[in-house]
């Protein structure tokens, strides 16, 4: 028997709130298996379980706060005599994974693969795809409720319409509710278990905006405190790149169209495998390379805010099937769900500041990560090009690096490696 | 209901920051909005997939406005 607990979903999370459980007592549970969703400063996350077993004891109920590190199920190993009276528990596992990891979740896509990407001769080996759908949404006059707030709302027969949403933009959030909920048969956190939560911050706790920007600030700062930084820039002729994409998405309808932000991602995974000091982890005083590149993706979040989940063994996708993934990632992000797997394990992050930003962007890094790439926003820059100066689209690179495990000359290499796939985009399929 | 309102009602779906009494049938709500490459893709499956109009991307330019997107969808739709 084994005790599972709260996981951390990045060095900025202390605690979750339990939104519902997905299994039973009984139930056989798998690797890749959701347990239960859980609503954090990010958003919700659906928990997975990394060791097969049986479900024994749920320690917690919903909408219960409970601290990063409590259990918050029992779960017998598989095999194991279901009572586990032996007193024999074996240690406890952290559900957020310790590198390296050659075998992962595959990230979810709710984007079916093209066709020639699906064709089961040049696939096959791949395991398959577990799909969540998006949650349905359900407009309602008054603004929008987060999925669990919805559920909840279901549950307890309240009509969101009657209920001020304290989120961005007025979303109603799970908090919300159980405040308006005036019979809360689910009684909160036995009173031990709320006494070990920390006590609230009142302004984080009762604004959920500044909730999440504390969770950022507590992440950066600890970065900023423990990581040497050092930082790096070169602007890349990326003319060709978008030339490629512009002629690949004559030919693809709307839903395979190609994204910079997915040939980006191609470069910095393909680089990173080459220069394997940028991808890794630095834990306990040592970096431990990771041999899977999985490229934690920094999108914006709605009503502000920044959350980078992984887009999982990006250096082994086709590109086809990276955009796919990212561009569910995203629409989870601001509309759904994201999996634990994906908020713990990014062995490496890209912010890309799309069209829409500016020229430069550096990085700070997400702990216990040793880099972070910055993309500015494409532009038209005169250029030396073939001995003459041109009108070229350039964009500018960045790193961010960690001087206790590389310093300017590997991160130069990097770099270059990434301009050296953009410069050959065919490369990247 | 007419395109430019099945329009507005992607467009709300896919970007609920959007505010339609501060938005005029010109206003470009990419910038105006921040609405970025991934929901711009979005918005333009969505129209494909609810009107039936697809948009290559050479002609983006044209479908950044309210007014903009709907005469597009109505111009391919008539010819």
């Amino acid at each position: 028997m084994y005790d599972f607990k709260m996981p951390s979903m990045g060095a900025d999370m202390t605690s979750a709130t339990l939104v519902a459980w997905n299994v039973g007592l009984g139930d056989r549970v798998g690797k890749g298996d959701i347990l239960c969703e859980i609503e954090t400063e990010k958003g919700n996350i659906d928990v997975e379980v990394w060791e097969p077993g049986v479900v024994a004891e749920l320690l917690v109920k919903p909408g219960q706060k409970v601290p990063v590190g409590e259990a918050i199920a029992r779960l017998d190993e598989e095999g194991a005599p279901a009572s586990g009276g032996n007193g024999a528990e074996a240690p406890v596992r952290r559900p957020s994974s310790k590198p390296p990891r050659t075998e992962v979740a595959k990230s979810p896509s709710a984007e079916p693969l093209p066709a020639d990407l699906a064709d089961s001769s040049s696939r096959e080996s791949r395991p398959s795809v577990e799909i969540i759908p998006p949650p349905p949404r359900t407009p309602t006059a008054t603004g929008a409720a987060s999925p669990a707030a919805r559920r909840r709302a279901a549950e307890l027969g309240v009509d969101l319409s009657t209920v001020k949403g304290s989120g961005p933009g007025g979303v109603i959030k799970l908090a919300d509710l159980e405040g308006s909920a005036e019979d809360d048969e689910e009684a909160p956190a036995p009173a031990s278990a709320r006494e070990e939560a920390p006590a609230p911050a009142s302004t984080s706790e009762a604004d959920p905006h500044q909730a999440l920007r504390n969770a950022i600030a507590r992440a950066m700062a600890r970065s900023k405190r423990e990581i040497p930084h050092y930082y790096l820039q070169t602007t890349v002729d990326v003319t060709r790149a978008q030339q490629w994409l512009e002629q690949e998405n004559e030919e693809r309808g709307i839903k395979e169209r190609l994204l910079f932000g997915g040939l980006l991602t191609r470069a910095v995974a393909l680089a990173a495998r080459d220069v394997p000091v940028m991808n890794g982890f630095f834990e306990d005083g040592r970096f431990t390379p990771s041999e899977a590149v999985h490229v934690g993706f920094a999108v914006a979040m709605r009503g502000g805010g920044v959350v980078a989940p992984a887009i999982h063994d990006v250096d082994s996708r086709s590109l086809d099937e990276t955009m796919a993934a990212g561009k569910d990632i995203v629409r989870r992000v601001r509309r759904g769900k994201l999996r634990s797997s994906e908020m713990s394990d990014p062995t490496i992050t890209l912010t890309s500041l799309g069209d829409m930003g500016v020229d430069t962007v550096f990085g700070v890094i997400y702990p216990p990560q040793v880099a972070i790439v910055g993309a500015g926003s494409p532009r038209k820059a005169p250029l030396f090009h073939d001995g003459m100066i041109a009108t070229r689209t350039v964009v500018d690179l960045t790193l961010s690096g960690d001087h206790r495990v590389s310093d300017g000359m590997a991160g130069s290499e990097f770099l270059r490696a990434i301009a050296q796939y953009l410069a050959h985009p065919e490369q990247l399929r | 209901m007419s395109t430019r309102d099945q329009v507005l009602e992607i467009l709300l779906d896919v970007v609920p920051d959007i505010e339609p009494e501060s938005m005029s049938p010109d206003t470009n709500f990419r910038e105006a909005f921040n609405v970025d490459s991934m929901d711009f893709v979005d918005i333009l499956e969505r129209v494909a997939t609810e009107l039936g109009v697809e948009v290559p991307e050479r002609d983006y330019p044209q479908v950044v406005t309210l007014a903009g997107l709907a005469s597009y969808v109505d111009a391919r739709k008539a010819g």
